[in-house]
């Protein structure tokens, strides 16, 4: 299964200090050049931009521009959007994002979604992390900040509990 | 996408006071139609002048999720039944 990864959620697994364990989730992990310039080149030393750019040909692969075909308008989105759903699209890959937007408009195309909420808990079923509170709690200390519904939701998904 | 705002603030207001004020009520718009979903956090950010770090960083200093649900509970079924047919991960 590929996937393809957008900047927040890219940014906010580095920050919960567990980007590298998706590795184990999916056979290939995409991004475009949209994405390496908002994490990587304009982190400034903030959390992201050090493990994208240490992941990237190691085990996350840059998918070059002309290589991704140009996809629709996105209602409300950017071209780098646009970009991103075209890619996930071009590859049948799984879009990793938050982004309520782009999630809303993958789900209309028949695009599966995932966010850090959905991705913690994965990782947890598969034994690599042994709970997922401590990983969502240092994203929002760390100014990821997650729903407060949504992060008991994904806590009770995980049964854990508060 | 640029659409102009025009706003009505009390006269005799110092030049700072005014641009601070115009910029308030720019990033309360911008930030409004992104909690409404009409706008992604890509457009926000840009529309906002911030690197998308900035962007992040500043939603946590208001208080307003990126992280909004609802949970893809169907796209988690179907991905985790995939990885429960891959071997265990070695760390």
């Amino acid at each position: 299964m590929i996937a393809v990864l957008d900047s927040n959620v890219a940014i906010g697994l580095a920050k919960g200090e567990c980007l590298e364990h998706i590795r184990a989730l999916f056979s290939r992990v995409v991004i475009p050049p949209a994405v390496r310039r908002e994490v990587i080149e304009e982190a400034h030393g903030r959390p992201g931009g050090r493990e994208l750019e240490a992941a990237v040909g190691a085990w996350i692969d840059e998918i070059a521009p002309a290589a991704i075909a140009v996809g629709a308008a996105i209602p409300g989105g950017s071209t780098e959007d646009q970009q991103i759903l075209a890619l996930a699209a071009q590859l049948g890959a799984v879009l990793l994002s938050d982004d309520a937007v782009l999630r809303r408009e993958a789900d209309r195309l028949g695009i599966s979604a995932l966010g850090v909420v959905e991705i913690v808990p994965l990782l947890k079923y598969q034994g690599t992390i042994p709970a997922i509170k401590p990983v969502l709690d240092l994203m929002q200390a760390r100014a990821y900040y997650i729903d407060p519904t949504v992060y008991a939701q994904a806590l009770e998904m995980a049964v854990e509990g508060h | 996408m640029h659409l102009n705002m025009t706003i009505e603030l009390p006269e005799n207001l110092q030049e700072d006071q005014r641009q601070a004020a115009m910029k308030a009520a720019q990033e309360a718009a911008i930030l409004t139609l992104f909690r409404d979903g009409a706008i992604s956090s890509r457009v926000a950010a840009q529309a906002l002048g911030l690197t998308y770090h900035a962007f992040l960083d500043r939603l946590a200093e208001i208080g307003l999720p990126i992280v909004r649900g609802p949970l893809a509970t169907h796209a988690l079924a179907s991905v985790r039944r995939h990885v429960s047919q891959q071997p265990p991960s070695q760390g």
